[in-house]
């Protein structure tokens, strides 16, 4: 057998006689028709990764202010009393009462932000059933 | 201007500039896709998306493989994802001819045919390769690409890539040979 280098010349001038194959007419203009066509401009991202960035520095911030600032409303709801008060209604009065008489104490300002935080996962839902719809053609 | 300049254009929202890059690596990617689905129309459509996905996820580009790379790898993926779908069966060769002609009346056969009889052969030859070795012919010996880049687009590992391109080499001398036999029992 000849060496490598000359079985390759060989080859290489058969293949490069054969050529490249030359892409159809107008190939340009229909690539650039589609990626002008209305559909297309549809499955851009619905919200840009800084918007997601934003969203979820925002909430992590709320999470880390509720947890670690002295707000007096805070203290009062996470108050290790108040948990121990509630957990001992549990086996006196049961649990539903218990529940009912906890949630009857919160202020609005609990409730809104209870009602983010279910926005936010309703949100989340919407958003990754729309992305998977899009075949994973997001920008992220 | 080289590809760079023109895909910072298109990030920066100029899209139009898009068309210079497809007029720039149509006809490879045009190849590519036909190497695999051997059928110009599967080809032509399969090659238009794969442009089309490169312009949506062209700002993921990282150019750490260059653009050429990364749009191939696009394409070659694009298409073999569009065989499987029509289950292509593709026919290999047996290597039972390998080593009994000599090199020399190769070439000798090969010279003495004009170029279409050349152009059919290899045509023939490359036409009872599987899709990916088609492919690795293309890029090693058509546009010149080192193995790592190969192996870059089609996913294999670089050394799978060097056992295929040595296999790919009997595989071509044992078509050839068989050709060859039956030009000369012809006649």
């Amino acid at each position: 057998m000849k060496p490598q280098a000359e079985n390759d010349d060989l080859i290489r001038n058969l293949v490069r006689r054969k050529g490249i194959e030359k892409a159809p007419d107008h190939f340009t203009d229909k690539v650039m028709e589609r990626i002008n066509s209305p559909s297309l401009a549809d499955d851009s991202p619905l919200i840009s990764r800084g918007t997601l960035l934003a969203i979820i520095v925002g909430v992590a911030a709320m999470i880390v202010v509720i947890l670690t600032v002295d707000i007096p409303y805070f203290d009062n709801l996470f108050s290790s009393d108040r948990i121990q008060k509630i957990s001992m209604n549990i086996f006196t009065d049961g649990f539903f009462r218990t529940m009912a008489s906890f949630f009857r104490e919160f202020s609005s300002i609990t409730w809104v932000v209870i009602g983010a935080a279910l926005g936010l996962v309703l949100i989340d839902r919407i958003l990754r059933k729309r992305f998977s719809e899009t075949k994973g053609m997001m920008i992220w | 201007m080289d590809d760079n300049h023109y895909i910072n254009q298109v990030i920066a929202g100029n899209s139009a500039l898009f068309a210079v890059l497809i007029d720039r690596h149509k006809d490879l990617v045009f190849t590519l896709c036909l190497n695999i689905t051997r059928s110009r129309e599967d080809a032509e459509e399969v090659a238009q998306d794969s442009f089309l996905k490169a312009f949506q996820k062209l700002s993921t580009f990282r150019n750490d493989s260059g653009f050429r790379t990364w749009l191939y790898r696009i394409a070659y993926n694009e298409a073999i994802t569009k065989v499987r779908k029509k289950k292509v069966v593709t026919t290999s060769l047996d290597d039972r001819f390998i080593d009994e002609l000599p090199d020399e009346e190769y070439e000798e056969s090969i010279a003495g045919m004009d170029e279409a009889e050349q152009k059919e052969v290899i045509g023939r030859v490359l036409e009872k390769l599987p899709e990916t070795d088609r492919v690795i012919v293309t890029l090693y010996y058509l546009e010149s690409c080192p193995v790592r880049e190969i192996s870059e687009i089609t996913g294999l590992g670089e050394s799978n890539v060097k056992v295929r391109l040595h296999r790919i080499r009997k595989r071509i001398y044992s078509e050839l040979q068989h050709i060859f036999k039956i030009k000369s029992l012809s006649l």
